[in-house]
């Protein structure tokens, strides 16, 4: 069981990388997106929720901005294992 | 006939087409009047219009039959106007299209003609037939005809022209056609001259086809109009569907108000068209969005009211663009702009649907917060937990455990190896974790490895390591082995007996010189790891057949830790048994215990599996156990005393015959004189003489004083 979850872009810039597919588990401690922002620094987007990548929204290359959906989880509701 | 009809009849002149040229020469010249009718064999077949000859040819030129045959008019195009028939309206228009009609007698016979406009006068005069000509002719038609006059008022129609209207002749006569009609339609007629052809005219109450025919003088001036009128049968169609489209519309508008705060439809370039009825209010800062159709919406982008306008992005994209915007209020506004594009794949469309997440965002922040309280929590009591853990816990109340215990606790604060012994299941691995927890690197690692579970190669690397590209296969970074691992902890040898010999001398070295060389490596590194080892085998046994070196055993034979079987120690078995039950009690939340009488056959049961048989039988019994009370009888069932007298011996494991002898003489001497208290009936019950029962059992107790 999981609900839906999005994650959005911190910042305004464009898409350098994406670290995650569609259909996959992402963890707590991954990084998802990295992104150029206007000022030439390189951003790091992680969540601090695990769960399965529903659809990403956004391709390498691509313009955004600050709060523009990037992709949505069904985040697990379970307390994942502390290990 | 009517005298008048006959004051304007002109007689019938005629001749055959078939005279010679000259007598059609003779003819002609002795006729005065425009029109003269031509026979042939004898019948009166066509008529010419002699002005036309003249004004073509001339009028002296020479005119032979066959210039004549281009000018003459058939007959039969020609009215016949017989006295008495009533006239019908084809007969009008025949009259409308020839110079002439010809007049019959009651006889059927022609008795002269008349020229048009003498027929017409006379058509119209006659109101003895009553007929009104005009409204026969305006109502023959299919069409709604209304006649406008140059003041654009109606005076005249017919009665289709009504029924598409849904009016009456009172109702409309006279009136300005513009109240009925399309002004500006009839007004651009009327400065044009210019017919406007199938306009749409659709009202409340009826839907037509119109044509605006402006009727023109002579001077080319706009007299008056025709408005025809087309009855629309699918307007009818279109008016059902509109209101078919605009029920559909309030469901659909319902149904997305459940799933969405607000959705706008705004074109290519953000103009806002359409709006549902719920909006987010404080968003736009208007108090309805009716305010807003037709502006553009990407300007409050630039007006600075938000950013950043998701309708923007989704056009410049070309493509679904979900945005969460903040409202100044400080509300989250998750705003989904789909592109909607047409044939050309151009954008057409834009739609913004928008939810307030404000709600749930704070919801998930909580949830998220009680999630990430509660896996503390969880940890928390992990650490309680295991702290309290029975499975740490030794339990013990004989003598012969104290002094093992007692042991322990004294090496504990030393970081001398130490090597415990003692057979299967009887808490090798407990009391090394003890050791380890009870000592001062209780903080550092405890690792164990179980030397008889993993193959040679792996086993040396697991333990020493290896550098990188030692072997094929291997983690390319190379990998620390666990002496490595365990530095300033502790390593638990398991079933070091197990080691193959190759690896006791490269443990022997670790031991001696403190450090460790990795394979593939000729570097040492130095370690400090205290060592304990355990086995179930009788090693100083293996050190005299020369399967364990004498030197390893030495080394690790610093501390040894002897631990008793249960059966030796029969006082602890209540209390273990107590104990396990407890923990299943507690783990099911059950209310089982075990009859005296139970007890007493544990107690009597000799164990060759140990504390761990124990454990196990205890929770078979718990798992299969109907009742509360756990009876001897139950206890009797699955220890299967009572299928024989004599319980065959049970062995966990492989080890050498000759040790399995003595272990189960052992057991069976102390077994049968437990039962029998004396050696007489312990050696009949084992079926041998007394005296060997007696020399075995002295040498037994004594090994077990050591
Ligand atoms: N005194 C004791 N109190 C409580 N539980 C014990 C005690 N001794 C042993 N146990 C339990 O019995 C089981 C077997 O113990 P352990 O694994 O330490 O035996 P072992 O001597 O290492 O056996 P093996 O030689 O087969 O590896 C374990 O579950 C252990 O917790
Ligand atoms: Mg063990």
């Amino acid at each position: 069981m999981g609900y839906d979850e999005m994650i959005t872009s911190p910042c305004d810039g464009v898409i350098e990388q994406i670290c995650v597919q569609e259909n996959c588990r992402i963890y707590e401690w991954d990084s998802l997106f990295k992104i150029r922002t206007s000022d030439g620094d390189l951003e790091t987007v992680s969540l601090g929720l695990s769960g399965l990548l529903r659809s990403l929204e956004v391709y390498v290359g691509e313009e955004v901005i600050s709060g523009m959906v990037l992709a949505y989880i069904a985040e697990d509701l379970v307390v994942s294992g502390s290990d | 006939m009517n005298h008048t009809i006959a004051d304007k009849l002109s007689p019938i002149t005629c001749f055959s087409i078939n005279s010679t040229n000259v007598e059609i020469q003779e003819h002609l010249s002795t006729i005065n009047q425009p029109f003269v009718f031509l026979t042939k064999d004898d019948e009166l077949y066509a008529y010419i219009y002699l002005d036309d000859l003249y004004r073509s040819r001339g009028k002296g030129s020479e005119l032979t039959a066959s210039i004549l045959e281009d000018y003459v008019i058939p007959i039969s195009n020609v009215g016949e106007w017989k006295q008495g028939k009533p006239i019908s309206l084809p007969f009008i228009f025949q009259v409308l299209g020839e110079h002439i009609t010809l007049i019959k007698n009651e006889e059927d016979e022609f008795i002269g003609y008349i020229r048009r406009e003498d027929a017409l006068v006379e058509l119209f005069r006659q109101d003895n037939q009553n007929i009104n000509l005009l409204k026969v002719m305006l109502s023959s038609i299919p069409m709604g005809v209304f006649v406008i006059d140059s003041d654009k008022k109606i005076v005249n129609c017919n009665e289709s022209g009504l029924k598409m209207i849904k009016s009456t002749y009172q109702q409309i006569i006279n009136l300005p056609a513009g109240e009925t009609f399309n002004q500006a339609d009839i007004d651009k007629a009327f400065s044009t001259g210019e017919t406007l052809l199938n306009q749409i005219h659709i009202t409340d109450d009826m839907g037509v086809l119109v044509d605006y025919s402006p009727i023109l003088n002579e001077k080319k001036q706009v007299d008056g109009m025709i408005i025809i009128v087309q009855d629309l049968p699918m307007v009818e169609e279109m008016a059902m569907e509109i209101e078919y489209v605009k029920d559909l519309n309030t469901d659909l508008n319902a149904i997305l108000a459940t799933m969405y705060d607000e959705i706008l439809v705004v074109n290519k370039n953000g103009e806002l068209l359409r709006h549902s009825e719920k909006f987010i209010p404080d968003f736009w800062g208007v108090d309805d969005l009716e305010e807003l159709v037709g502006k553009n919406l990407m300007e409050f982008e630039e007006k600075g009211v938000f950013s950043p306008s998701v309708a923007r992005l989704a056009r410049d994209k070309k493509k679904k663009v979900s945005v969460v915007q903040q409202t100044p209020s400080g509300k989250s506004v998750l705003a989904v702009a789909n592109p909607i594009f047409n044939e050309d794949g151009e954008i057409h469309r834009i739609i913004i649907a928008s939810r307030d997440i404000t709600e749930t965002k704070k919801l998930k922040s909580e949830l998220r917060e009680t999630k990430r309280l509660s896996k503390n929590y969880k940890e928390e009591l992990e650490k309680l937990k295991s702290k309290d853990d029975f499975a740490n816990k030794i339990i013990y109340c004989s003598s012969k455990m104290e002094q093992v215990i007692n042991r322990t606790k004294k090496l504990s604060d030393f970081d001398s190896t130490v090597l415990i012994l003692g057979e299967s299941g009887v808490g090798k691995e407990l009391i090394a974790n003890t050791i380890h927890l009870e000592g001062n690197r209780s903080e550092k690692p405890f690792l164990t490895i179980n030397c008889g579970a993993i193959p040679e190669d792996l086993l040396e690397s697991e333990l020493f390591g290896y550098t990188k590209g030692a072997f094929t296969g291997a983690d390319a970074k190379g990998k620390v082995g666990y002496f490595g691992q365990a530095d300033q902890g502790v390593l638990f040898l398991d079933e070091i007996s197990e080691l193959p010999s190759r690896l006791q001398v490269k443990l022997l070295r670790v031991l001696q010189e403190k450090e460790v060389t990795p394979v593939g490596s000729t570097k040492s590194i130095p370690v400090d790891v205290q060592i304990i080892a355990a086995t179930n085998r009788n090693l100083e046994k293996m050190v005299e057949d020369g399967t364990f070196r004498e030197d390893l055993f030495y080394r690790i034979n610093v501390i040894p830790i002897q631990v008793p079987p249960l059966r030796e120690r029969p006082e602890d078995v209540p209390l273990l048994a107590f104990n396990f039950i407890q923990q299943l009690n507690e783990k099911y939340e059950k209310n089982y215990h075990l009859s005296p009488e139970a007890l007493n056959l544990l107690e009597v049961y000799d164990w060759p599996g140990n504390i761990r048989e124990l454990q196990n039988l205890i929770e078979r019994l718990v798992v299969t156990a109907d009742d509360n009370v756990i009876s001897a009888e139950f206890v009797n069932q699955s220890l299967r005393f009572g299928e024989s007298k004599k319980v065959k011996p049970m062995i966990t494991g492989i080890l050498p015959l000759q040790e399995a002898r003595e272990h189960l003489e052992e057991q069976l001497i102390l077994l049968a004189m437990k039962k029998y208290k004396t050696t007489t009936k312990a050696a009949k019950a084992l079926d041998i003489s007394q005296s060997a029962v007696s020399r075995k059992y002295q040498k037994i107790l004594q090994k077990q004083e050591k």
